[in-house]
């Protein structure tokens, strides 16, 4: 039986070979000092686009979130000009409030273990 | 509501001038370059930050064409309520794709530059330094152009090293005057009485800071990168106290 070969990390994007011969991208990030998974991908474009896109959501929490109003505009923005579509697409669906998951640490999760022992 | 401090924005610090009017200080660290700008008030401080953010982002994206870019012009002449909102994404983007070289510089010319490592490049102090300068004057100024890309405990442990270990063996000698004699005698004494990996930290201090002279033009070489003042890694020293 022939081992795949090992995981590799490539700054946020982790490869990993499966048994199948494809490969899965894993797309990891780091907030304030935790690294967390934004997703799983089958292709390096789509993970590097959506490592792209986390970054421009990163970077618009600096900015006031969209109203209502401002939202609905930019979508009919979008229907109305094709070749901005994409990119107001992205805009609008980067333009929303990030939540990272909260991690327990390995000591708080034996002790949650106890008590349910 | 956003509220902006010197505490989430990375690199902001407020300095008060003689005259009693307040300066926000703003440095960018991007790709190995940095640069220091000054603002009148925290909004423009604030603006500035969010431009250049963004236009570190968009610098990955594909660049406009002339016919999206026509639609976009188009679509804020159009919506005067997205102007607001797309304006400063449309300025950031065109921004990302003009060549690089257009940013300020905020290191030296080229020249002084010379035989430093690509990461320690255009990290001097700025402005003049006055090429008889004591160790421990630089050393200050060093530590205060850099103070603000650490953290706090960063800071503590760079200034330790610096008043307990550099400043008391270098701070009385010119900068231009020490040599690698003078450091390897100093790490030799140090690797006495110390850790290595503590000998290995004040060295690595000490190497900075005549990093930074360099590309201020103040010394011409760093004494502390000569081979006689390399320090053996753990393993290697591990190998020579335990040959067998």
């Amino acid at each position: 039986m022939s081992i795949p070969p090992k995981p590799t990390r490539r700054g946020p994007f982790l490869t990993i070979p499966l048994q199948n011969g494809t490969t899965r991208f894993v797309v990891l990030v780091s907030y304030k000092g935790v690294e967390h998974t934004i997703g799983k991908y089958s292709t390096q474009a789509e993970a590097t686009a959506a490592y792209q896109n986390h970054l421009l959501s990163r970077t618009l929490q600096l900015f006031e979130p969209l109203t209502a109003d401002q939202k609905q505009h930019l979508q009919t923005a979008a229907r109305d000009y094709p070749a901005l579509a994409s990119f107001l697409g992205r805009l609008s669906l980067a333009w929303q409030q990030l939540h990272y998951p909260n991690k327990r640490a390995n000591k708080s999760y034996t002790k949650h273990k106890e008590h349910i022992q | 509501m956003i509220t902006f401090t010197t505490r989430n924005i990375p690199g902001l610090s407020k300095t008060i001038r003689s005259d009693g009017t307040p300066v926000w200080k703003l440095m960018i660290q991007f790709r190995g370059r940095r640069w220091m700008k000054s603002h009148m008030t925290l909004e423009d401080a604030i603006q500035y930050y969010r431009e250049e953010k963004l236009r570190q982002t968009f610098l990955k994206w594909p660049p406009f064409t002339e016919a999206e870019l026509q639609v976009f012009t188009d679509l804020l002449n159009r919506q005067p309520d997205l102007r607001s909102v797309l304006s400063p994404i449309l300025a950031a983007a065109l921004a990302a794709y003009e060549p690089t070289e257009s940013l300020s510089s905020p290191g030296r010319s080229a020249s002084h530059q010379r035989g430093l490592p690509k990461n320690q490049r255009q990290k001097g102090t700025g402005g003049q330094v006055d090429p008889d300068i004591l160790f421990h004057t630089y050393a200050r100024r060093w530590f205060e152009a850099n103070r603000t890309a650490w953290t706090t405990s960063t800071q503590d442990a760079t200034r330790s090293l610096c008043t307990k270990h550099l400043n008391p063996v270098f701070g009385g000698h010119r900068l231009c005057d020490i040599t690698a004699n003078m450091v390897e005698h100093w790490l030799r004494d140090q690797l006495k009485s110390y850790s290595l990996a503590l000998c290995q930290n004040m060295r690595k201090a000490l190497a900075s800071i005549f990093y930074a002279a360099i590309a201020d033009g103040v010394v011409s070489a760093n004494p502390v990168t000569d081979p006689r003042c390399m320090l053996p890694t753990y393993t290697t020293r591990q190998r020579l106290q335990n040959p067998h």
